[in-house]
């Protein structure tokens, strides 16, 4: 039951650091205008024939309320370096994320231990992505995530959970300026608490993008992912817990409107996890949590040279509590 | 439930301070910092340069309607400013700040008596302004931008820091738009948290000609930032900022090689739903400038005055300043 309730709150940390770092701007189908937007999915890269490299600060804080009471202080620090290379049919792309989050204890919440956690999360992605007659695009990229999340019950003892990704996808350019896409990612899991665990994510995307290769582009991108649960049950004599991946679907939406090369974006991502969760101390329990991201951007994009823009973001996620942060982002980019 | 207390002195911040109104376009006076980052790009080449500022209060007979009991027999006002701004291509860099200011807070009427205090406390504070602009195509901007200040009074001593991001847009040359979001974040050890509040800017030019020749340059702005509370240490009580709105136009010409200006301000506090008998405030600032500008050196002398109003009570000040700058194109 204790190992329950510590994997429910190290899934819970886990998996909300991973939806604070989710990259929004929907590059399922064709890439995102913002050069500073992490793929996705690997073939919509193929799209952009742009040399680019950039690199982004965020820095956010929020609360945790629980019953209407402030719990817990988030701060959220965080940099991420990209770089996109475009030759003839072949793209690469890669990028490399790193974050820190630190929760601590309200002053005006009743909670008696000195709470300050440290949670670390990094990123990394490379991809290849090649196109083809047709208008056809296909890619694959290694996507690995490692997170280490502090808890106190596991003697003060960081968790480190390690995720890592094989993706295929591709995109195809239906009609002039209508796109489709979709890929897989196949995870497989490890952990230093619970047994290994592994699945396979689908993703599927349709993409409206007008103006390409000009300064004045308009480009409204959707898609969904469904993520299966995935469970390992420990044996009695395992010496670790039994691993459990909830079930999810995430649907985003993007949109970029460029004009003389200043863009404006907008992009918003909801996912619904259906996980039941209790509260130990009231008994309630929730059967999903739900995470709303909502960002805005604004970015300088030249033909070449510099690119320079910033980004408000606001993240809230609800369960059994309720946590809301805001944070900012500055970018700084190269095309060449 | 909880007390609740205002505390004053955090109304100065970010609505008083600030030396120009130039949200889309920069000030003709060219010392004049931009007021957000994106503004910046419109610069007409690097200038360094600065100035200085002194103001009086007026005396309490002379004060409308006025029974302020404090009265300041000499200076009330003082401070002397910089700025440095570097355009060496279509990214523009500026820094700026406001050294060792002096002035009083009028702490208006007793919000939890309804009765009139009317006393003024002294405050000095220090603030730099650094910021980043790209320019592209001549026709759009993004900038990004950091602020700090600090503030002392006898009671307390509290630091805000802010950061945030704009844009600028121009239209058929002359017509330029800007836009630009700030978050606040202020700091007591008073405080049990960090205050933090947002800041919503929006402005409009019409700009003709060259300051080399003649020049013409009208903008209007808005400025609101959100109503904020924080807890205090070990206590019951709370700080209130409130609502504020911040109207503001200006005119500026260049003709002959002289630089006429008047801008005007208002500053509106918005009363606190939570607090009873919390009253609206109003502060309207009118500046008048008149100076010299050539290609390389511009002067200006600003005359000010800043009426503050809390219901029919009311406190004025009157400034004098001027600024001194050289400009590289």
């Amino acid at each position: 039951m204790i190992h329950n309730r510590l994997m429910q709150i190290i899934l819970g940390f886990a998996f909300i650091y991973s939806l604070l770092t989710f990259q929004l701007f929907g590059q399922v189908v064709t890439p995102g205008l913002n050069i500073i937007a992490k793929p996705i999915m690997p073939a919509a890269s193929g799209w952009s024939k742009i040399n680019s490299v950039g690199g982004e600060y965020k820095d956010g804080n929020g609360k945790r309320k629980l019953d209407g009471d402030d719990i817990y202080n988030l701060e959220v620090e965080g940099s991420t370096g990209i770089v996109g290379l475009s030759m003839g049919n072949v793209d690469i792309d890669a990028y490399i994320d790193e974050a820190r989050f630190d929760t601590k204890n309200d002053a005006t919440s009743d909670a008696t231990s000195d709470g300050d956690y440290i949670n670390d999360y990094s990123e990394t992605y490379i991809s290849l992505s090649l196109t083809g007659e047709g208008d056809v695009i296909v890619g694959a990229a290694i996507h690995e995530l490692t997170k280490s999340i502090f808890s106190a019950s596991n003697g003060d003892e960081d968790v480190r959970i390690k995720q890592s990704g094989l993706i295929g996808s591709f995109s195809v350019k239906v009609f002039e300026s209508v796109f489709l896409g979709g890929g897989v990612e196949r995870i497989s899991e490890t952990s230093s608490l619970t047994l290994d665990n592994e699945w396979t994510n689908a993703t599927a995307g349709i993409a409206f993008w007008f103006g390409q290769e000009t300064d004045s582009q308009f480009r409204v991108e959707a898609s969904v992912t469904e993520s299966p649960k995935a469970e390992k049950a420990a044996d009695p004599d395992d010496t670790k817990s039994s691993a459990y991946h909830p079930n999810s679907r995430t649907n985003r939406i993007n949109l970029d409107l460029m004009i003389n090369g200043l863009l404006f974006s907008y992009a918003n991502i909801s996912q619904i996890t259906s996980q039941e969760i209790t509260n130990s101390s009231t008994g309630e329990s929730v059967d999903k949590s739900e995470t709303s991201i909502n960002e805005g951007s604004v970015q300088w994009i030249p033909e070449e040279g510099m690119i320079l823009g910033f980004a408000f973001k606001s993240f809230v996620h609800k369960e059994i509590y309720e946590e809301n942060i805001d944070s900012f982002k500055i970018n700084l980019g190269f095309i060449f | 439930m909880k007390n609740i207390l205002i505390l004053l002195s955090i109304l100065v911040f970010g609505s008083i301070n600030v030396a120009s109104a130039q949200v889309a376009t920069p000030s003709l006076d060219p010392t004049n910092p931009v007021e957000i980052a994106a503004a910046a790009s419109w610069r007409f080449g690097s200038t360094v340069g600065g100035g200085g500022k002194f103001g009086t209060q007026k005396s309490d007979s002379e004060q409308l309607d006025s029974n302020t009991l404090s009265n300041l027999s000499g200076v009330a006002f003082v401070n002397s400013s910089y700025i440095f701004a570097y355009q060496p291509t279509s990214v523009t860099f500026e820094i700026s700040g406001i050294v060792n200011e002096t002035d009083y807070q009028w702490d208006g009427s007793d919000s939890s008596s309804d009765t009139t205090s009317d006393n003024l406390s002294e405050y000095e504070s220090n603030e730099i302004h650094v910021k980043i602009a790209i320019r592209g195509n001549n026709q759009v901007s993004v900038g990004i931008e950091y602020q700090s200040e600090n503030y002392k009074d006898a009671s307390s001593d509290t630091k805000l820091t802010a950061y945030g991001g704009s844009f600028g847009m121009r239209f058929l040359d002359n017509i330029f738009i800007a836009g630009g979001l700030n978050k606040k974040t202020l700091k007591a050890d008073e405080f049990e948290s960090d205050m933090k509040w947002q800041e919503l800017i929006a402005g409009i030019a019409f700009q003709f000609g060259s300051p080399d020749q003649k020049m013409f340059k009208v903008e209007g702005a808005i400025k609101i930032e959100d109503e904020a509370n924080v807890n205090l240490s070990n206590s019951t009580l709370s700080f209130y900022r409130p609502k504020t709105v911040t109207t503001q136009g200006s005119i500026e010409t260049i003709l002959g090689g002289y630089l006429l200006s008047y801008r005007y301000r208002r500053i509106l506090y918005e009363a606190i739903d939570d607090i009873v008998l919390d009253k609206e405030r109003e502060v309207t600032r009118n500046r008048i400038g008149l100076g010299y500008r050539s290609t390389v050196l511009t002067a200006v002398l600003y005359g000010e005055t800043r009426i503050e109003k809390e219901d029919s009570n009311k406190y004025e000040t009157q400034y004098l300043g001027f600024n001194v700058s050289f400009s590289f194109m």
